[in-house]
């Protein structure tokens, strides 16, 4: 009942400490407000310069390469696998006719030449699209054991570029990020060390009569949660609304050259469903964490007995 | 009972002695005055009874409870035993007076029925109920000064330090304030309070433990702040002279008009004191003594 007690005190301690010094509360909520609307636009950023990356690395396919006397069976066999395997985002078959009629279209002018060509001599070949184009050396030797196959072709310096920019784009999110938390947390730390301040001579009164560390520290370490909470929030709205105007004005609009082009805005751009619960998540946990370890780090010097 | 057993202490390693080789006992339910003059070491003292600060050698014993060896952890749990007034009278300026008091009591974990019987019944005490809902800049110095004796009290504590109470209110206000700190002690509170408040350690006739440059020159029961006041006291009419008219305004005027110069010591103190009587109804020697 007695620890009850001290921890209704404590909350309601921490509740009218930020009303009894609003100027330094509402400067606090403006610093973690803006942090954390900065992390969320570099979330959203990362998120989008990820998926485009994706989206660019998945559009030049793996070419499967099959003996142009593909059985059916055999060819059942690998569409079988193809349908199964997660990581196969799309494919496509090309009889040894198609691909005579793609090299032909591919020649220009000087497709005459390949009139009296026999198109039976072409291959048959997949077109593959993988979800994960930097997992291909996996999909390639899956692929290999099914009997027909005879080569495939991954185009490897286009994938190459495309991994290590998407590796590129992961790494310095994970810097920036890293380095934003910091910052973040040393400016909300020096916020509340700001707010600690200004009852340091309330804490040094509560230290005389025999308030505890943890007494002394928890409501700090409370309104730094709620001053998180409430700076994540907002923060969070910020985010919401202009991403959603800006969905809304981008996707339909052509990036390329066609309307089927698949760099699109719709294509390029992630959907706000898939943004916010994301961002949601990544600002409230930064903004408590951030919030409650900033006080706590603030405080704790002030609390030596 | 308070133990100080060769106590030394500085601040820094290379600093002088704060405190060098203090000994001296306190019993449970004395009162005693810390003198000296400033950074002599008084305050010193207070901070190693609270802990905030340890000796470098000796020990110091609450009851049996050695000090010098207290864990951090159980530094608030000493502090709840002893209430600390203050010279600034540190108060929460963004509470009310309720709230100061009750505060002391909202830390241990007290139902709020309880703190609100508890701090009624100590501003009442204090003379201050009816003005619980005041802010401290609302009150006057003395009023404030009682506030915090309230919320030094308010947990019953068995020792009460108190660090130059009256250094910031003017003599009647001071006056009523150790008359208060003097009740809490007649109902068997030990209290200790480091001043340099000369006249009042005069007209209070305590025991005083003097330090002087981090050393304990002087330790006398129903003393005054120095022996130049003891000699001046035998000129204006003597120890008896003081007695019997405990501490009359006009005997210690006389006292500081032979000091300054000013007077030849030929006023008999008893005349002193008809004086007072006649003026107030009462003697100070009544006002602390004889009405209880």
């Amino acid at each position: 009942m007695t620890a009850l007690r001290k921890l209704l005190n404590l909350i309601r301690d921490s509740l009218l400490n930020m009303l009894r010094h609003p100027l330094v509360s509402v400067a606090s909520l403006t610093t973690v407000t803006l942090m954390l609307v900065l992390l969320g636009a570099f979330t959203t950023i990362s998120l989008l310069a990820n998926h485009s990356a994706r989206v660019i690395a998945q559009q030049p396919p793996v070419e499967v390469w099959c003996s142009n006397e593909l059985k059916p069976e055999e060819s059942a066999a690998i569409e079988a696998y193809l349908e199964g395997d997660p990581n196969v985002l799309s494919w496509k078959r090309l009889t040894p006719l198609e691909n005579y009629e793609l090299l032909r279209a591919g020649m220009g002018e000087s497709a005459k030449a390949l009139d009296s060509f026999p198109f039976e001599k072409l291959q048959y070949t997949f077109q593959v699209r993988l979800v994960n184009p930097e997992e291909v050396d996996a999909f390639t030797a899956q692929i290999r054991a099914y009997p027909g196959v005879q080569n495939v072709d991954v185009a490897e310096r286009t994938m190459r570029t495309l991994n290590s920019i998407v590796r590129v784009v992961n790494t310095a999110t994970l810097i920036a990020f890293a380095i934003m938390c910091i910052v973040s947390l040393f400016i909300i730390s020096n916020m509340v060390r700001i707010s600690v301040l200004a009852r340091s001579e309330e804490i040094a009164i509560m230290k005389y009569v025999g308030a505890t560390k943890l007494y002394i520290r928890t409501p700090y370490v409370l309104e730094g949660a709620l001053i998180g909470t409430a700076g994540a929030l907002l923060a969070f709205a910020a985010i919401y609304f202009t991403y959603d105007k800006l969905y809304t004005s981008m996707v339909g609009r052509v990036v390329g050259d066609a309307q089927s082009s698949p760099f699109t805005a719709s294509n390029m751009m992630l959907p706000l469903s898939s943004i916010a619960w994301r961002v949601l998540v990544i600002n409230l946990a930064l903004g408590i964490l951030i919030g409650a370890a900033g006080s706590a780090l603030s405080v704790r010097r002030h609390i030596q007995v | 009972m308070i133990r100080f057993e060769n106590v030394s202490m500085s601040y820094a390693p290379e600093a002088p002695l704060a405190l060098n080789d203090v000994s001296f006992e306190i019993e449970e339910g004395e009162f005693v005055f810390i003198i000296g003059q400033s950074g002599s070491g008084k305050s010193t003292i207070v901070k190693l009874l609270t802990c905030e600060e340890r000796p470098n050698s000796g020990r110091i014993l609450i009851d049996d409870l050695d000090l010098t060896r207290l864990r951090p952890g159980l530094v608030p749990y000493l502090r709840r035993s002893i209430g600390m007034v203050f010279q600034d009278f540190r108060l929460i300026p963004t509470m009310t007076v309720f709230d100061n008091v009750a505060f002391a009591m909202e830390i241990l974990g007290e139902s709020n029925r309880h703190i609100r019987r508890q701090v009624s019944m100590v501003l009442s005490t204090v003379g201050l109920r009816a003005r619980e809902k005041a802010r401290p800049d609302e009150l006057s110095g003395g009023e404030q000064q009682r506030v915090g004796i309230a919320r030094a009290m308010v947990n019953n504590p068995g020792m009460l330090l108190a660090d130059e109470p009256t250094g910031n209110l003017d003599p009647a206000t001071s006056e009523s304030i150790m008359a208060l700190l003097e009740e809490i002690n007649h109902n068997g509170t030990t209290v200790i309070v480091c001043t340099h408040d000369q006249e009042m350690v005069n007209r209070m006739q305590k025991r005083v433990i003097e330090i002087a440059d981090g050393r304990l020159v002087r330790d006398a029961h129903r003393a005054l702040y120095s022996d130049l006041d003891n000699n001046l006291l035998d000129l204006a009419g003597g120890r008896q002279a003081l007695d019997e008219t405990f501490g009359s305004e006009e005997l210690f005027a006389e006292m500081a008009a032979i000091r300054n110069g000013e007077a030849s010591p030929s006023q008999p103190a008893e005349e002193a004191g008809a004086a007072e009587k006649e003026r107030r109804g009462f003697t100070s020697y009544d006002f602390y003594y004889k009405r209880r």
